[in-house]
């Protein structure tokens, strides 16, 4: 004879493991799959002279902006989208926001943070490259260069605070690339990159330098690791 | 069952002395947990119900939120370019090319790295006198590296360009001269390594077939040497 109250009993254990107290012993170790977790992708894009993306997945968010030469129907890679004459044009001897010159305002990185890790880089592709002049003396004209001592640097700031920096870069075209990780809060994040450049004085003879600093491409990702 | 959720069971009858249960009384829970039993969620879980060691390892194979792809050529032979297209850096007889192979969930995104290094270059020209003024004076420095992506969108085979970064053989950049057209070379930039990164996500589902690292030199009378190189890609998944 069954008594009313085991069969009760019985259904009851039954179904309160099931409404709510599933746990790890009931799952295999190694078993929960990407598949497993919900995808999901909330995404904001950019676009114009800087395009990028805001996109955010279940354990981080991808956030990315970028201007280059390469993707604007008037240049290709070997022609800079910013030309500065470091004689005639603004710039100080500190820190220069890049996002203060023409067609670079929407390029720092803005998004809200997930609290954990911000892990990125920045890079750029520019150029500070040594003057090449022509010099006559004694009636022999013949092609000279100044410029080797001049150096620039790169920094990568996080809401004003410098978190990676190249350090001195002798005259070249070159690409940096700026990696970058620094904690966070759940909190409005601000990523951009500046730069410093060290040039020695024009020679008083009549030519004035021209020493061009130029920008082919920029681009900042960050990954917001919150899980 | 799209967005349902298994719920609390409740259907179910609790029993007096004296009942006689039926057969679609005794069947019902087990019923409702067949019907909703592949929607379990956080209703029927305890908290902490679930350890890291419940998780796939690893950063390869099917691991969850994140999947790395890797090549490496460590080739120190040096391979010179002086292409003015872009061509896919061959070491060896093995081409710069990472295989990815795999179909994206609508806005996944991924990111590649490349880097490696640029040997003893042959520079014969960095400074084009016939350009001025302006034009073309300092392009004949340069050379660029470009990240090509090879994948399948609508079902066609397409190519996408990921990012194109440069440098350039010697310090020179600008100048004045008007009357010498063969200046002479400025310091030679020999032994720099390269490096750069891209972010991608499609809007849409596309097939990532490949990526490969490519480059090529603005003046043909410089050749570009390559030698050791490597490229990464990281799938974001969640």
């Amino acid at each position: 004879m069954v008594k009313p109250s085991s069969l009760n009993d019985n259904i009851d254990k039954y179904l309160n493991e099931w409404n709510g107290h599933l746990n790890g012993n009931n799952l295999p170790v190694f078993s929960v799959q990407s598949d497993d977790i919900k995808y999901e992708n909330f995404r904001t894009g950019f676009s114009g002279a800087v395009s990028g993306l805001n996109t955010e997945l279940q354990t981080q968010g991808y956030y990315y902006k970028r201007r280059s030469s390469s993707f604007e129907g008037s240049t290709d890679v070997w022609t800079p989208i910013l030309n500065l004459n470091l004689q005639t044009d603004d710039w100080s001897k500190g820190w220069n926001r890049l996002e203060y010159y023409s067609g670079f305002s929407q390029f720092p990185v803005v998004f809200d943070s997930r609290e954990g890790m911000l892990v990125g880089c920045a890079t750029i592709d520019w150029q500070h490259g040594t003057d090449t002049m022509l010099v006559t003396e004694n009636e022999i004209s013949f092609s000279s260069t100044r410029g080797d001592d001049w150096v620039s640097e790169w920094g990568v700031f996080v809401n004003d605070v410098l978190v990676a920096r190249s350090g001195e870069i002798p005259p070249r075209r070159h690409t940096t690339s700026l990696p970058f990780s620094i904690p966070c809060g759940s909190q409005n994040v601000k990523v951009d990159v500046r730069w410093i450049s060290t040039i020695s004085d024009y020679l008083a003879s009549g030519r004035p330098h021209g020493s061009e600093f130029l920008v082919f491409s920029a681009e900042v990702w960050v990954r917001n690791v919150c899980r | 069952m799209g967005e349902e959720r298994m719920p609390l069971i409740t259907n179910k009858t609790n029993f007096a002395p004296g009942d006689v249960p039926t057969a679609a009384e005794l069947n019902a829970p087990y019923d409702s947990l067949q019907s909703v039993g592949d929607d379990i969620d956080g209703t029927n879980t305890a908290t902490g119900w679930i350890t890291w060691r419940h998780t796939e390892a690893g950063l390869t194979g099917n691991a969850i939120a994140n999947r790395l792809y890797q090549y490496n050529n460590d080739t120190t032979n040096e391979t010179l370019y002086n292409n003015t297209s872009y061509v896919t850096i061959s070491e060896g007889g093995n081409p710069a090319q990472l295989s990815l192979g795999f179909t994206s969930e609508s806005g996944e995104c991924v990111r590649f790295h490349a880097s490696g290094m640029v040997g003893e270059s042959t520079v014969t020209t960095d400074y084009d006198y016939a350009g001025l003024p302006g034009g073309n004076k300092g392009k004949p420095n340069y050379y660029a590296f470009r990240l090509l992506l090879n994948a399948t969108v609508g079902g066609a085979p397409t190519t996408i360009n990921l990012g194109e970064w440069g440098y350039s053989f010697t310090t020179k950049k600008s100048g004045n001269l008007t009357s010498i057209t063969t200046p002479t070379l400025s310091g030679r930039i020999h032994w720099q390594p390269f490096a750069f990164s891209a972010v991608y996500s499609p809007n849409s589902s596309i097939t990532f077939n490949s990526v490969e690292l490519q480059c090529k030199v603005y003046d043909n009378t410089n050749s570009l040497s390559v030698e050791r190189h490597q490229l990464y890609a990281v799938r974001a998944k969640r």
